[in-house]
């Protein structure tokens, strides 16, 4: 039980670590610090920090409170010429929404050239007379298997690039959730109000409808956020105020 | 802390700045060690302000600039360890620096000394 408790201790110190040796790289990046500079530094400052705790020091005598202090500290000692500071970005609700849709339509980019041409190929050599031989189970299954891997890949790319983006400036976790559900709601719900345009359109491809149907996903996707991460700061404001 | 602790913590702090080069090359060269090494030896020798945050830069600092050298030997079951020592620059760094410590020292000394000297001189004319 109580080795249980020392590697779940152990686990904790190792994220502490690793989110401040984080903190002090984006501190680097956001001074135009080259990436090779920054793993340089990074992987120094992990072996030293790992050597360190080797030796019994606390995680208190060793992560700086003062991580853009030390970030600076230290690349101006290895010699490294540091840009001027990037403004950090501000986790607003526009900023959030156009992230997370940036980094979806990067996920339907990655969906459409990869996941799907796969997926399709893997189909057509699964099944011996495609041709000939009605939908099986099977077949429904692989279809649901394709576009379901086809929806993790769009969503974790969608929310990964908040989490990367906004990931030290976010309060609390709920927004992050906020966004990610807001963005799986919203494409959901659009689900109908496409079908129903394309129908309209007489299942046209041109460019241009397909542009007013993303437009169209896109929308209801940005209205869910929105309205997710109100609810989400709701709860958060209305927590901190019961606190007082 | 009361305002003359502030300010007392404040001059160490100044004449630490003007100094820790040539210390943490004093405290390698007496016995190679790894960064964290360093600030528990400072801290043991009455430094108590200085932190992993201060000494890991400036012995990344004096690497880069050749006085220091870091061999990794490997752990007994941990990690690799990463023992710091000096480079024959370095060596020759530290017997310049402190010499000049111990120049800019004395010539410090002989004038609180002389201070001192003339203080109580004027203090005795004055009561005479």
């Amino acid at each position: 039980m109580s080795t249980d408790a020392g590697s779940a201790a152990e686990n904790v110190d190792l994220l502490m670590v690793d989110r401040w040796i984080n903190g002090v790289e984006k501190e680097w990046q956001r001074r135009s610090v080259s990436r090779r500079d920054r793993r340089l530094l990074v992987a120094d400052l992990q072996r030293d920090i790992e050597q360190a705790r080797a030796n019994g020091a606390s995680l208190d005598a060793l992560l700086d409170a003062d991580v853009a202090g030390f970030a600076q500290e230290l690349a101006e000692a290895q010699g490294v010429t540091l840009g001027p500071q990037q403004p950090e970005p501000e986790p607003t609700t526009g900023n959030l929404i156009l992230t997370c849709l940036a980094g979806g339509i990067v996920g339907a980019l990655v969906v459409w050239w990869f996941v799907l041409p796969i997926g399709v190929s893997a189909m057509a050599s699964s099944d011996p007379a495609p041709a000939t031989s009605a939908l099986g189970a099977w077949d429904i299954a692989a279809v649901v298997l394709v576009y379901a891997m086809a929806a993790a890949v769009t969503v974790g790319c969608a929310v990964g690039a908040v989490w990367w983006r906004f990931g030290n400036a976010l309060t609390s976790k709920k927004e992050i959730i906020a966004v990610g559900a807001g963005f799986v709601l919203g494409g959901l719900v659009s689900v109908a109000p496409v079908v129903l345009f394309a129908r309209l359109t007489g299942y046209s491809d041109s460019p241009m409808t397909v542009i007013l149907e993303s437009a169209i996903v896109a929308g209801f996707c940005a209205i869910a956020i929105a309205a997710l991460l109100r609810v989400s700061r709701r709860g958060t404001r209305s927590s901190v105020t019961v606190a007082k | 802390m009361t305002l003359a602790e502030v300010r007392r913590a404040g001059r160490e702090s100044l004449y630490l700045r003007g100094t820790l080069d040539m210390c943490v090359l004093s405290l390698v060269d007496a016995m190679p060690t790894h960064a964290y090494g360093v600030v528990q030896e400072l801290q043991t020798r009455d430094f108590p302000q200085t932190s992993y945050g201060t000494i890991y830069p400036l012995v990344t600092r004096l690497r880069r600039q050749g006085l220091l050298t870091q061999q990794s030997l490997p752990g007994s079951g941990g990690p690799a360890k990463n023992l710091l020592s000096l480079t024959a620059n370095g060596q020759a760094a530290l017997a310049a620096w402190q010499q000049e410590w111990r120049d800019h020292n004395a010539r410090v000394e002989s004038l609180l000394g002389g201070m001192t000297m003339s203080t109580t001189t004027k203090g005795t004319s004055h009561v005479n």
